[in-house]
């Protein structure tokens, strides 16, 4: 398998998920669409329900049974959605991998660490049991586990969390996957401990040219950890943008009332935050267009009808001269699912 | 400095010890000093912000406050009462003066009751006691009703179970039966923590109004540094059950003293831009 020199390593096209639930089969994802280079580092922001876990399990073929999957995601040019439980269990865990939120559930307690690393070793590169925990050693050292050889035999719960983190990540980069995908890995964690495993995980990225998918609902970290951002709201995403363009200009009303809503240091005691009227709504209550109109104070009679198409906005001029020249056009672009965005900018 | 009448709730040299679990048959047991010598004073219609990250101790001090445990020294007075030296009964009737809203609102709140029943659990348990006689139905009703519709909540969600509602709504829910008895303090761990950004949003907004509506005092605990920063007159920064800094919000979090406060707010992800 040799991919033509311009094949994304990720590409996620039309991607829709739809789930059986007691309300009847519900679609829960409503087309996602992005590419993603090796060594690109892309974020997808949004709150619970929102389909960024889903989009990540729909990439690790790990959804369930019941899940129907249409559009199409390709690893290196080969489709993953057509693809055997069998050949994908060749590159799950290979040419991609997962971290989980908490630690302790994703770990099995039952085996010492050093096994738990070993398997994909053993799994995927035919390695022996004394070569894979040697390796397993190494990782350990990798992700630095402070005494790491007397630690191998320890336990999960012999661990502290972010210790247990570290484990994971180990777990998966054993087999140098192209690709890594993390959902909220450090939500579980203190904010000190968390600080030090995002470094860990952006230092491990770079130096083996990872794309990294890194999935949080928090808006600073995503500032700290990666270049491009996807927001997500009611199984869409609702805003693309560099990292840095979205931080100064947010053009979706959802994007615009969730930065509005965080908490910021230095804001003066009392000081009322900026509220998003309702609230999220329920799956089975999705509306058939926009899942935010009901939110919106610039919703239009179009917006209910369908899902707003996508519409770029064109950058700001320091942006342009910023961005590396090589980069596929698509990745540069800001766009917005929202027919009113030039109205919401004008207001702000 | 507060002035003596303003004192709510005046916390003495709070220490509290937990054992471990013995190694062996014969071995000693060993203790973890959870809390040591912890001391601080909140005013009437203040808030105190407990910080510190997880095993500091915050919600050991939470549960002391309450009177759920007995501390291995030291003493809380709540409106200069020593709490631990109430004998049972009284100790029931003061708690309608202090109640607790918890982290997780689908853990804290009973699955099986009915809204009107969780919310009017507080006046069960204390009111009862102390007029000597126990509310009418109808009256129970109107306070419940009253205390969800101070909460943003409305008098015929009364009859719905918890499932039924959203993380936020469960929250509102959780306040509520906290507001019920007019308490002058709420301690609230964690409180927003389970939340999503908006929801919390909307819920932190109506803690601030039902504090200035009624005089409530807060304490507040949060590993959320923004979060306390803007909920709170003053912080209690604690690592490994010790103070290590206390002080006004503002000065805490514009000029941390202590090396761990400052490595608390660095830590804060997206600062650094």
């Amino acid at each position: 398998m040799t991919p033509a020199h311009n094949t994304p390593l990720l590409s996620v096209r039309n991607l829709r998920v739809a789930l059986q639930t007691s309300h009847g089969q519900l679609e829960a994802l409503r087309g996602v669409d992005f590419e993603m280079q090796r060594g690109e580092t892309l974020g997808l922001i949004g709150e619970s329900g929102c389909g960024k876990s889903l989009t990540a399990l729909a990439i690790m073929g790990l959804l369930p049974d019941r899940a129907t999957v249409s559009g199409s995601i390709a690893l290196h040019g080969s489709e993953l959605t057509q693809m055997s439980e069998d050949t994908l269990c060749t590159l799950r865990g290979a040419r991609m991998a997962m971290i989980f939120q908490e630690p302790m559930t994703a770990l099995n307690p039952l085996h010492p660490i050093w096994k738990q690393i070993a398997e994909p070793l053993q799994l995927h590169q035919g390695m022996d049991l004394v070569s894979a925990k040697a390796r397993a050693l190494e990782l350990l050292d990798r992700v630095q586990l402070p005494r790491a050889r007397e630690r191998l035999d320890n336990y999960p719960h012999q661990l502290s969390g972010g210790q247990r983190q570290r484990v994971m990540i180990s777990m998966a980069l054993a087999c140098q996957p192209d690709i890594l995908i993390a959902d909220e890995p450090t939500t579980a964690l203190d904010v000190t401990v968390q600080k030090e495993v995002l470094a860990l995980i952006r230092q491990l990225v770079a130096e083996d040219g990872m794309g990294l998918l890194l999935i949080s609902h928090n808006l600073g970290l995503m500032r700290d950890q990666v270049e491009r951002v996807m927001v997500m709201y009611g199984g869409a995403v609702v805003e693309s943008a560099y990292t840095k363009a979205l931080f100064e200009r947010r053009l979706h009303p959802y994007t615009q009332g969730l930065f509005a809503a965080q908490p910021q240091l230095g804001l003066k005691r009392g000081t009322r935050l900026q509220t998003i009227a309702g609230n999220v709504p329920e799956i089975f209550n999705w509306p058939q267009g926009c899942a935010f109109a009901d939110r919106c104070a610039y919703v239009k009679d179009s917006c209910r009808q369908a899902l707003p198409p996508i519409e770029l906005v064109p950058q700001m001029a320091h942006f342009k001269e910023s961005q590396e020249t090589d980069k596929p056009r698509q990745l540069a672009e800001h766009w917005v699912r929202c027919p009113e965005w030039q109205k919401l900018e004008a207001a702000a | 400095m507060i002035s003596a009448q303003d004192i709510l709730l005046d916390v003495q040299h709070l220490s509290q010890q937990y054992a471990l679990p013995k190694p062996s048959l014969f071995a000693k047991a060993g203790h973890i000093q959870a809390l040591n010598d912890v001391s601080f004073q909140l005013a009437a219609g203040k808030s105190m912000g407990i910080v510190g990250e997880s095993g500091s101790g915050k919600s050991t001090l939470a549960r002391l406050v309450m009177a759920l445990e007995k501390p291995t020294q030291g003493k809380v007075l709540f409106k200069g009462q020593d709490l631990n030296a109430l004998p049972p009964d009284s100790l029931r009737v003061a708690r309608s003066d202090f109640q607790m809203v918890f982290q997780d609102p689908y853990g804290s709140l009973d699955p099986r009751q009915k809204v009107l029943r969780i919310v009017s659990e507080p006046l069960h348990s204390t009111l009862k006691q102390s007029s000597g006689q126990a509310l009418s139905a109808q009256d129970l009703k109107d306070c419940a009703a009253q205390a969800l519709t101070e909460v943003g909540l409305r008098a015929s969600d009364l009859d719905k179970y918890p499932h039924e509602f959203s993380g936020g709504q469960r929250q509102r829910i959780a306040i509520a039966r906290a507001l019920i008895t007019r308490p002058s303090l709420i301690v609230a761990d964690e409180p927003v923590s389970a939340l999503d950004v908006s929801i919390q949003a909307q819920v932190l907004n109506l803690m601030m109004d039902l504090q200035e509506r009624f005089g409530l005092s807060y304490l507040f605990i949060s590993h959320d540094l923004a979060v306390v920063n803007l909920m709170c007159d003053d912080v209690i920064v604690l690592q490994h059950g010790r103070v290590v800094e206390t002080g006004s919000a503002d000065d805490i979090f514009q000029h941390p003293q202590h090396p761990y406060t400052q490595e608390l707010l660095s830590a804060i992800p997206g600062l650094s831009h």
